[in-house]
């Protein structure tokens, strides 16, 4: 009686640990849609501070703990090699536009000139490109 | 005397005016790793090129948390545990190649020897790679491909999983430049 309770138990063990590895390895990517944003800000506000000051910048906002919630006007929209809708966001720093990816496959609704409120996770700034967002979501 | 002057101001002028730099923001990257247990590739579609022909000097940047993955798992495995891309997100190389023997403005393949230094993780290495330059109808394409160990930029991968990632991995970097005005 006792070994078949410690094998029913084992096998338990087992196949909910496996369940949980398979689930985890298969989980798929999600955007920052759900995210409670950490920070709140214009395009313009989040050139503004890589411009001046870009480890500054990096250490506040470029984590994977660290969701923003941008508000800004479409400049351009476009689709990459890679399949990754991008909507870029006016500012007035030059060469400090902001681009917001979304994942792979996802299409998005918007217009040049269009006032857009986008939450997403910021990845850095790259030179003559201007500050990158990814896994973003189009809030309004 | 005053022709020659005006020859060599006239060269000057032309050469001046022809030699220019070419950059990408649409910069593909790939790298592969190979090992019998496992293929792991990841891709940025999104980094930063610029190349100087009169000086010969080349900038890449990338940002770490920008290579997507087949998998979430392996990406998140990449920037938390292996880049810590939250303390270093930016990749880049600065090096030198000889770009005065490519004509930019004329159909043509050229090959070009790229050395510089690399930057990753915190850790700064010597890289040098053959640069394939093919001009065709206007569209300047770029690429080239060099090998590097995670152990030469300090990253640290747990012995459980030392099997499946690869001491030579495959960086493959591929951009259409264009002229800088």
């Amino acid at each position: 009686m006792n070994k078949k309770v410690i094998i029913i138990v084992l096998l338990s063990i087992i196949a909910i640990g496996g369940g949980v590895a398979y689930y985890m390895w298969n989980k798929p990517k999600t955007n920052a849609a759900d995210v409670k944003p950490n920070y709140i800000l214009p395009a313009d506000s989040l050139g503004a501070a890589f411009a001046k000051n870009e480890d500054v910048a990096n250490a506040k906002f470029v984590k994977d703990s660290v969701a923003l919630e941008i508000q800004g006007v479409v400049d351009t929209v476009f689709v990459n090699e890679g399949n990754e809708s991008v909507i870029q966001l006016m500012t007035t720093t030059p060469d400090y536009a902001v681009k917001c990816y979304f994942l792979a496959g996802e299409t998005v609704n918007a217009n040049k000139g269009e006032k857009v409120v986008i939450k997403g996770f910021c990845t850095g700034y790259l030179m003559m490109d201007g500050v990158q967002m990814s896994k973003c979501a189009l809030i309004k | 005397m005053k022709k020659l002057i005006l020859a060599t101001a006239l060269v000057a002028i032309s050469f001046g005016a022809s030699a220019q730099r070419y950059f990408s923001k649409t910069a593909h990257i790939k790298f592969f790793s190979h090992t019998s247990a496992e293929d792991i590739k990841a891709d940025n579609y999104k980094s930063t090129i610029i190349i100087d022909q009169a000086t010969g000097a080349v900038q890449v940047e990338t940002l770490i948390k920008s290579f997507e993955f087949e998998k979430a798992l392996m990406q998140e495995h990449f920037n938390e545990n292996y880049l810590e891309s939250d303390k270093y997100p930016k990749a880049n190389f600065k090096g030198k190649g000889d770009f005065s023997k490519v004509n930019f403005s004329a159909d043509g393949n050229y090959s070009v020897n790229v050395a510089g230094q690399m930057t990753m993780h915190g850790a700064t290495k010597d890289v040098s790679a053959i640069a394939t330059i093919k001009i065709a109808g206007g569209k300047i394409d770029g690429s080239t491909k060099f090998y590097v160990n995670p152990r030469d930029y300090n990253v640290q991968i747990p012995d459980v999983v030392k099997g499946q990632i690869s001491e030579k991995i495959e960086v493959t970097v591929k951009a259409t430049l264009q002229p800088l005005k």
